[in-house]
């Protein structure tokens, strides 16, 4: 039995290639009016509460790209004028204070930052805070007593802690406390603290993780934001979940308040359509749908009530840290690193 | 049915691998439809000669002509699918993914696989009706009378054959040979088989050209090879060779076995070396006086004749072979007369200072020529 | 016999003549095609190197010699010493149960200890952290990786071993030794090769895991240079670890070169005469099958099982059909795109190896073997960014992430068809143009009937390597674009496990059969560095 087809087949293996070649370039994303990109770090649940609530109203598409915070930013930055972003959302500030010392955001619309108070917006006017988060401690009650819950978040450094703590050095909410301490209490205690810390703790790869091993009793306290203990317990039920929540208040670094924030990218195709989007976020409707999402954190639209069952917004007693103090987040990498942790 | 049968000319032929040369201008002339055979210690660039001739390797320099076709010279080289030359490597080669008439036809147009040609050729080689077989069903044997058919197949002016009968089994190899013989010779084209093997050499072919260190030493019919070598290593190549000091005078020479007639060209006078063949020494255990006598050390017994070691007395240092019929061999111990029948080759003795003797000499250059890189 | 006068020159066309004046060298096409997919492979490095160099030597310096790279070079010399040296262990231990002795179901058993390598590891890490969180950390990660790559070591091993001559072991039991005397010192030096090629290959995907660790809390290169890169996207920190990891890899290549020694990887030969005689084992079989039932159920049941409970538990929370679907297609599409795109450009790389040998041709096929050490996050950094720079057209396309998948995956191909190039030598196509077919006739009548099973299995190995491939996924993938790996990635870091299990379990099945007849039909042949 002879090959006769033999003959095509490098030549058919060759157009076929080609041809998926060709398609692959054809499905790049190439910015199309009409249409909207967000690269977001924040959680699938409140982003796509978000998209879904924006495209209803103004029947566009949003194509969402997702990521960690300083990644997004970082790769914004390297695509540089070609990036297909339009509106970028974090969790956090560091990023988007690089990218608007970059001079890559466009000034938000006025009356997008009016919607909410001036300390959780940038300085100059180019992002907006959306949603905010507190810092706090889960611990399980069965491995730590009331009485020994500590005042403030820097006696988690004491030796009297070794072996009961869990750290997550890669997330990104771990830096802005670092940051925190750092204006507060200046350099020479944050190193300390945080040589104190990483000594005493478990190194995990997230908050999930941290969350997840203090309710199973492997570790007994570890430092998270607000919300995914609550998720936690809207999924598994209460009867999953027997780890605790202790607020540090008292303008502790421990009661940090992070804002999760959103910008216009300046090199948007659409800026128009961007700035809707952004005003989207902080109206009631979008800020209702962001608490109705399954997502736990304080929206920063006054007008707008938190989930039901977290602490008040009001008596979080959060240190005077903004926005402007935590910077980019480069200084305290640099002190991690110097410290071993990264 | 009989192709146009091409002569084939090489002159000058010189290919290295790096730094070792393999072929150092070689010359060799085979008439049209003749049967030549290349024979050659292994390793000697056998392979590499019969690449170049079917255009799988560039020569350095030289030139190759296919009848009045130019096929390699100083300023082109025709492709190998070009030269209409087929080509039996040494090991078959045979497709193992298309049965035997697929095999057989594939050089041919698709008008011709269908008109009866590849069974003709099937019968040529003895394998009618196995067409459909596939290779890894047929003996080595048949797999290489395949192979044969195939390369006969597109009527090639010239077909090379690179030790075909190596890997069969010495009792197949004579009938294998006879047979690819007389395929060869139906056919009528020119064929040239290089192989290591001199008694396959001597047997099948019209013309035999001896290969060393790169060069044709000399190609002649096997007779003329075999009587009239041009040096001894020639001459102990072909067959054992009585090579014994000789004093030249007047077409005699004086030898340890006596005075013994001179044939061919030989210096006038002086010191020579004298070759005789063991055939040529008779032996007979009735002593007789002033005749060469000699003691038997070795007996080598083959059937159909035997060999002899005999250490002449009075010269103890010279091992004599001869030949004997089985039946009247002599015993070891015993002493012998010997005589010589017929006439010698005499040489041109070995430089002073030399001291091995020949065939030490040709094992030394076996031994040189093994460790060239033969291109694969 | 002919004169000068008399002589016609055949007409020789240009072509020949310039291919004549190389003198038999490769024809320069195919040389530039093989440098030009060299170079390919070789950007991610060159991208390392030039990120290391830009930022300066005090940046370097800090960098790379901060406690954090020893902790990691630490964790990761261990890693590699006990897991590679714990595979050898259980590869060759069962490998000679398997083919060398009379364990009663030799057969099934031979199936059975393949098979865990038809689960990604990940999905394998997957299903032991959501039973216990006590397999974090050294020992549980170690351990649960042995148990997943230890059919690397075994199924070279055993090839060899069912092709052994025995009667080397009768001579040297003929000459007194002893039978584990004769093991040690006759059956295992002939699996030298095959056994370093194995742990090779395990130590190499040891080093550029990253899924399995990630879930198992246990840091290594790969992991750290992945949260590098959520830290700071091109940062030079997540390049310095890089640059460390490929310079691990390249000393474990150059050092399994050398202990190799001159050898020739040793080829089965499924057609030989005589097979061992199985040594008895007595009242230790019943030892031997209880471990390996307790292997089979600890490496490949106790997975299985714990992803179809998640599975039905996922299904009963309620199963996003819509969007599992879609991951699944996006998954194969890509998969298949990679298998054809990687397996053309394996190609002019192995006819030049394979048929125009050389000190080049190797260097420039050894070459496509780096990347095969980095992990994915590292090359597809690599080719965004170099994308960003020169061809800004290609960045975010599927395109791009086709040929991130083509530079981690060259090698598989490349080795499938070299295995298959040697199938067809080079004598079958001298033959068929000395019958008159042109070159590339030749190789299509000839060569390639012989190979295309080869090319089916390059093919397939590629598009297996794509369907489970997580970090380059993650970062190239255009906007919208999901797949299985990604999305049971997404679901299983948030710890939803039951979210998770459907994709685990459609990577598995996709996977699970091909992979398994493959390292079967390929057995020892899947080496990235065979001569």
């Amino acid at each position: 039995m002879q090959f006769r087809a033999v003959r095509f087949l490098p030549a058919s293996i060759g157009i076929a290639a080609a041809a998926l070649i060709a398609i692959g370039c054809a499905s790049s994303s190439s910015p199309s009016s009409g249409s909207l990109t967000l690269y977001s770090a924040q959680h699938e649940a409140m982003t796509k509460a978000f998209v879904k609530g924006f495209e209803a109203q103004h029947s566009i598409k949003v194509k969402v790209r997702y990521g960690e915070d300083e990644g997004l930013a970082g790769q914004i930055e390297q695509e540089g004028s070609s990036s297909p972003a339009d509106v970028v959302l974090t969790e956090n500030t560091p990023p988007l204070e690089a990218l608007s010392a970059k001079s890559m955001l466009s000034k938000v619309d006025s009356s997008t930052l009016a919607k909410v108070p001036a300390q959780y917006n940038s300085a100059k006017g180019e992002w907006v805070g959306v949603a905010a988060r507190e810092t706090v401690m889960v611990y399980n009650p069965n491995l730590i007593s009331a009485s020994e819950l500590p005042a403030s978040i820097l006696d988690l450094a004491k030796s009297a802690w070794k072996g009961k703590l869990a750290i997550a050095p890669s997330e990104p909410d771990f830096v802005p406390i670092v940051s925190a301490i750092e204006k507060l209490d200046g350099e020479g205690a944050a190193k300390a603290w945080l040589e104190g810390f990483s000594s005493n703790a478990k190194h995990y790869n997230d908050n999930e993780g941290i969350m997840a091993a203090v309710d199973s009793g492997q570790i007994a306290a570890g430092i998270i934001n607000h919300y995914y203990w609550f998720e936690a317990i809207a999924e598994q039920g209460k009867s999953k979940v027997p780890s605790k929540l202790h607020y540090f208040g008292n303008q502790d670094p421990g009661a940090l308040v992070n804002i999760s924030g959103a910008g216009v990218l300046a090199g948007s195709h659409d800026q128009k359509l961007a700035q809707e989007f952004l005003a989207y976020m902080v109206s009631k409707q979008g800020q209702v749908a962001m608490t109705k999402s399954g997502d736990w954190e304080y929206p920063l639209n006054a007008e707008v009530p938190a989930p039901p069952g977290v602490k008040p917004f009001s008596s979080l007693e959060p240190p005077q840290v903004g926005p402007a103090d935590l910077g980019d987040g480069s200084a305290p990498l640099q002190l991690m690193q110097t410290v071993g942790l990264l | 049915m009989t192709p146009a049968a091409a002569s084939l000319a090489i002159r000058g032929l010189s290919k290295s691998f790096g730094d070792s040369p393999v072929l150092s201008g070689l010359d060799l002339e085979v008439p049209a439809g003749t049967l030549a055979t290349v024979l050659g210690p292994s390793g000697c660039g056998k392979t590499t000669l019969l690449r170049m001739i079917a255009g799988f390797e560039f020569p350095d320099e030289g030139e190759i002509h296919l009848g009045d076709r130019v096929l390699d010279d100083a300023g082109s080289h025709l492709a190998p699918e070009r030269r209409a030359i087929g080509f039996l490597p040494q090991e078959g080669a045979l497709f193992p993914h298309l049965d035997v008439a697929a095999n057989v036809g594939f050089g041919l147009a698709r008008a011709e696989r269908r008109s009866g040609r590849v069974e003709e050729l099937l019968a040529l080689v003895g394998l009618e009706g196995l067409g459909r077989r596939l290779p890894h069903q047929l003996s080595g044997g048949q797999q290489q009378r395949v192979a044969l058919a195939r390369a006969l197949a597109p009527e090639p002016g010239l077909v090379l054959l690179d030790e075909p009968f190596d890997a069969l089994d010495a009792g197949l190899r004579a009938q294998v040979r006879a047979d690819v013989r007389a395929a060869l010779q139906q056919s009528g084209a020119t064929a040239l088989l290089v192989t290591h093997d001199q008694e396959e050499a001597l047997s099948l072919a019209d013309i035999v050209a001896v290969m060393r260190g790169g060069r044709i030493v000399q190609a002649a019919d096997p007779q003329t090879l075999y009587y009239a070598p041009v040096d001894t290593e020639v001459a102990a190549f072909l067959g054992d060779a009585v090579l014994l000091d000789g004093l030249i005078s007047d077409g005699w020479a004086e030898t340890v076995l006596g005075t013994v007639p001179i044939r061919g060209a030989a210096p006038e006078t002086g010191s020579a070396t004298v070759m005789l063949r063991p055939e040529q020494i008779s032996l007979a255990d009735t002593l007789e006086e002033d005749r060469v006598t000699g003691t038997v050390v070795g007996m080598s017994f083959f059937g159909h004749d035997a060999t002899a070691r005999i250490v002449l007395a009075g010269a103890s240092d010279v091992e004599i072979l001869a030949r004997a019929t089985g039946e009247q061999a002599p015993r070891v111990g015993q002493t012998v007369t010997l005589l010589v029948e017929g006439s010698a080759l005499a040489f041109a003795p070995p430089r002073a200072g030399e001291e091995e003797e020949e065939e030490e000499e040709e094992e030394e250059r076996d031994e040189t020529t093994a460790t060239l890189p033969v291109a694969s | 016999m002919q004169s000068a006068g008399a002589t016609q020159r055949v007409t020789v066309s240009p072509r020949l003549r310039w291919k004549r004046l190389g003198r038999g060298r490769p024809p320069a096409v195919l040389l530039a095609l093989s440098a030009a997919i060299a170079l390919l492979a070789l950007a991610p490095v060159g991208f390392l190197l030039d990120q290391t160099t830009a930022s300066g030597w005090s940046e370097v310096q800090r960098l790379l010699f901060r406690p954090f790279v020893g902790r990691l070079l630490t964790n990761t010399a261990l890693l590699i010493l006990v897991g590679t040296a714990a595979c050898s262990i259980l590869g060759v231990g069962i490998a000679w149960l398997i083919e060398r002795t009379d364990l009663p179901g030799r057969r099934v058993w031979a199936v059975l200890a393949a098979l865990p390598i038809t689960v990604p590891a990940f999905v394998t890490s997957y299903s032991w952290v959501s039973i216990t969180p006590a397999v974090q950390g050294f020992w549980g990660a170690t351990g649960i990786v042995t148990l997943a790559y230890y059919p690397l070591v075994y199924l070279p091993v055993a090839a060899v071993l069912r092709g052994m001559d025995p009667a080397l072991e009768e001579c040297a039991r003929s000459l007194g030794y002893g039978p584990w005397r004769t093991f040690f010192r006759v059956t295992l030096p002939q699996t030298r090769i095959a056994l370093l090629g194995g742990m090779l290959l395990v130590a190499i995907h040891l080093l550029s895991e990253f899924g399995a660790f990630a879930m198992l809390r246990f840091q290594t290169f790969t992991t750290a240079i992945y949260d590098e890169y959520k830290l700071s996207f091109d940062g030079v920190g997540a390049s310095i670890l890089a640059s460390v990891l490929l310079i691990v890899c390249f000393a474990l290549l150059v050092g399994e070169l050398g202990l190799r020694g001159r050898g020739r990887y040793a080829r089965v030969d499924p057609g030989v005469a005589r097979p061992a005689p199985p040594a008895r084992l007595g009242r230790a079989r019943w030892a031997a099958l209880a471990g390996l039932f307790a292997l089979t159920g600890v490496s490949l049941g106790l997975p299985l099982v714990t992803l179809s409970y998640w599975m039905l538990e996922g299904a009963s929370a309620g199963l996003d059909l819509g969007a599992v679907l879609a991951a699944c297609g996006t998954s194969l599409e890509l998969g298949l795109g990679a298998a054809i795109l990687t397996t053309l450009l394996a190609l002019p790389i192995s006819i030049l190896v394979a048929r125009h040998p050389s000190r080049g041709a190797t260097a420039i096929e050894r070459a496509t073997y780096l990347p095969f050490a980095l992990p994915g996050i590292v090359v597809a950094l690599a080719l965004i960014v170099l994308s960003l720079h020169y061809l800004p057209a290609l960045a975010g396309s599927t395109s791009l992430l086709l040929l991130a998948y083509a530079t981690l995956s060259l090698p598989l191909a490349l080795v499938a068809t070299r295995a298959a190039l040697a199938q067809a030598p080079r004598v079958h196509e001298e033959v068929a143009r000395s019958l008159g077919a042109r070159p590339l006739v030749a190789m299509a009548r000839v060569t390639l009937p012989r190979i295309l099973p080869g090319l089916g299995a390059a093919a397939s190995l590629v598009f297996l390597a794509t369907v489970t491939e997580l970090t380059a996924t993650l970062l190239l993938a255009p906007i919208g674009t999901q797949t299985l790996a990604t999305q049971f990635w997404a679901k299983a870091s948030t710890l939803s496990y039951g979210a998770a299990a459907p994709y685990a379990g459609l990577m598995v099945a996709i996977s699970a059969l091909p992979t398994y007849v493959l390292t079967r039909r390929l057995g020892a042949v899947v080496h990235p560095v065979e001569r």
